[in-house]
């Protein structure tokens, strides 16, 4: 069209002056918390391995949450989301940190998942489990896992900063053919780690539809922190020309749509092991609608589904920077809550127990993840800045 | 083009349709939808009031300018996947839990049961919403209409496909056919034709 902008916006770079101090406010209480942790860790080793692990795999599913958005900005060419991409890279990056912080789940890991402590010598049911569940191979995958996402996100984010250089298009190609890997290969490899890690704590129960579950709730995670982030950068007055109320609400409509995706795969998963009802499959959500447990449960469907469902059925809101932040933190504490009600009844099935240990692990391992967030972000553009995409993602229009 | 010319050809307007019937609107086409754009915030600037777009895609930015109100489409919707929640829910409860109680692996039939009745649900008020949705698009939107007077514009009938028109109708309080003329001279509308009704066939 005759009437867009030809002239692209200048690159901005974040300055550290709109931090200053909390910055280091922010390293204290990471090195506060996991100094705590690791006191914890010591005196109720149980109770430290399933908080850390809970926090673990909320972050692992915001990460991957984000690097889902980039691969799929990459897989279909997008233009709108160009604006938003460098962030959702950076946090994608912090994947290898976040390997580094759950190293500590290592020496832990028989309390976490009790089938290796168990021998296949005297469980019939693990002997026959046993070519795919045993120690070693389990470690195998686990480092498969990180290094796949890892060095997935690596690439396209070097490929990102390569083309910010020398704006050449080879590395956008470059960056399609990596996402049109990733996907096939991607979805098998976060379908294997739900079932290594969050289902691995009752090695008794399988559902065909968890990987898809966890799947939907990353993409809503990632979706949230992009959400939160961009209107962060933007309140700071950073990104005006490349995020407006246009992104929001393409970001808002998106928020809708996998809201619904989780919620019927959350539902379906649930009908079906009710309907058959199968002692073996039953048993998660038997423990799940019991005592405090339940109360939780409706909290989650309530919580996840039905509200942002109404609210993000409104127009107009969808547009509004302050409604959709409201709403993305909301969904954030959802997510935390679905991925708490997946693994703390393993460890307290007579009911919900709250534990200092399981806030201090999320504040642990979220204000490590932002210090190093923030530290990096200083050190490229806070958009691509050559992208040859630009000049469409600042005059979208939804 | 000066003052002075377009109303000089305003006096020579071509005309499509039957003269001797009422002139039903002023048309103009444009080459692009920019200019269709522009045009449109200008008639609305002006006061236009009773005036149509037609465009062969969605224009963005053209339901803007031209102050189109909010359609109710979205409440007819709602309204529809509402009542089909109901209709799904009496149909399954009415007869499994009352009538009829049907007893499948000891479940219970009734409220209690609830997760199998809710695929019914959801696959009823997709299809009723989807229904209304395209009903009432078809029908908000003035369809079924067996003849569109623009249809008399040769070029229209020729053109809509890939061309953009504006086409300011007779009824408008503002109109005059010299100024709309002029107007649309200025606004850049080619081929600026006063569209009369046809003549009605008499067999």
């Amino acid at each position: 069209m005759s009437a867009e902008k030809t002239s692209l916006p200048a690159p901005e770079t974040f300055d550290y002056k709109h931090v200053g101090g909390r910055f280091m406010g922010l390293c204290v209480v990471a090195v506060v918390s996991l100094v705590i942790s690791l006191l914890l860790a010591f005196h109720e080793p149980k109770q430290f391995a399933y908080s850390w692990f809970f926090a673990g795999c909320f972050f692992f599913t915001l990460l991957v949450g984000s690097l889902f958005w980039v691969v799929i900005h990459h897989a279909v060419d997008s233009c709108w989301s160009v604006g938003i991409r460098r962030q959702l890279e950076n946090v994608s990056c912090l994947l290898p940190l976040l390997a580094v912080l759950l190293l500590p789940l290592c020496f832990v890991a028989p309390l976490l998942w009790t089938w290796m402590a168990d021998s296949a010598a005297t469980n019939k049911e693990l002997a026959e489990k046993a070519a795919y569940l045993n120690i070693n191979f389990f470690w195998v995958r686990t480092v498969f896992y990180f290094a796949l996402f890892g060095t997935v996100a690596w690439l396209l984010r070097h490929n990102s900063l390569a083309q910010d250089v020398d704006g050449a298009a080879i590395h956008t190609i470059r960056n399609r053919r990596v996402a049109f890997f990733t996907i096939p290969v991607g979805a098998l490899t976060l379908t294997f780690w739900a079932f290594d890690w969050p289902m691995g704590l009752n090695f008794h129960w399988n559902s065909t539809i968890w990987g898809i579950y966890i799947f939907a709730g990353s993409v809503i995670g990632g979706l949230s922190l992009i959400i939160l982030l961009a209107n962060a950068l933007r309140s700071a007055g950073y990104l005006k020309q490349v995020f407006t109320s246009e992104h929001n609400y393409a970001l808002g409509k998106f928020l809708l749509a996998f809201t619904l995706f989780w919620s019927w795969i959350a539902f379906v998963q649930y009908l079906l092991i009710w309907y058959a009802n199968i002692p073996e499959e039953a048993a998660y959500y038997t423990l799940r609608t019991q005592g405090s447990w339940k109360i939780l449960g409706i909290i989650l469907v309530v919580g996840h589904f039905l509200v942002p469902f109404s609210l993000l059925l409104l127009r107009a809101p969808k547009a509004s920077a302050g409604f959709l932040g409201l709403i993305a933190g909301w969904m954030l504490a959802m997510h935390a809550l679905d991925i708490y009600i997946m693994v703390l009844p393993a460890m307290h099935p007579e009911g919900f127990h709250p534990a200092v240990m399981d806030v201090i692990a999320i504040i642990a391992i979220g204000a490590t993840l932002a210090a190093v967030f923030l530290k990096r972000l200083g050190d490229s553009p806070l958009w691509p800045a050559r992208d040859p995409r630009l000049a469409e993602a600042v005059n979208y229009i939804d | 083009m000066s003052h002075h010319l377009s109303i000089s050809e305003g006096h020579h307007l071509p005309v499509a349709g039957s003269k001797e019937e009422a002139l039903y609107a002023i048309g103009a086409r444009f080459e692009s939808s920019d200019d269709i754009v522009k045009a449109a915030a200008k008639l609305q600037k002006e006061g236009f009031s009773c005036y149509e777009s037609y465009t062969p895609y969605p224009v963005h930015g053209l339901a803007q300018v031209m102050r189109l109100p909010k359609s109710i489409l979205s409440f007819l919707v709602l309204g529809g996947g509402i009542s089909a929640i109901l209709i799904a829910l009496s149909m399954e409860l009415i007869p499994t839990g009352l009538i009829y109680p049907l007893m499948v692996d000891g479940k219970p039939t009734n409220f209690s049961a609830l997760p199998q009745f809710i695929p019914i649900v959801v696959a009823l008020t997709l299809m009723i919403s989807a229904v209304t949705a395209v009903a009432g698009m078809i029908l908000l939107g003035g369809m079924p209409l067996f003849n569109n007077p623009m249809f008399a514009w040769d070029l229209f009938e020729r053109g809509a496909s890939r061309s953009f028109f504006i086409a300011i109708e007779a009824h408008d309080p503002k109109f005059t056919t010299a100024s709309v003329t002029e107007l649309l001279h200025d606004l850049g509308g080619l081929d600026v034709t006063a569209i009369h009704l046809e003549a009605s066939d008499k067999e």
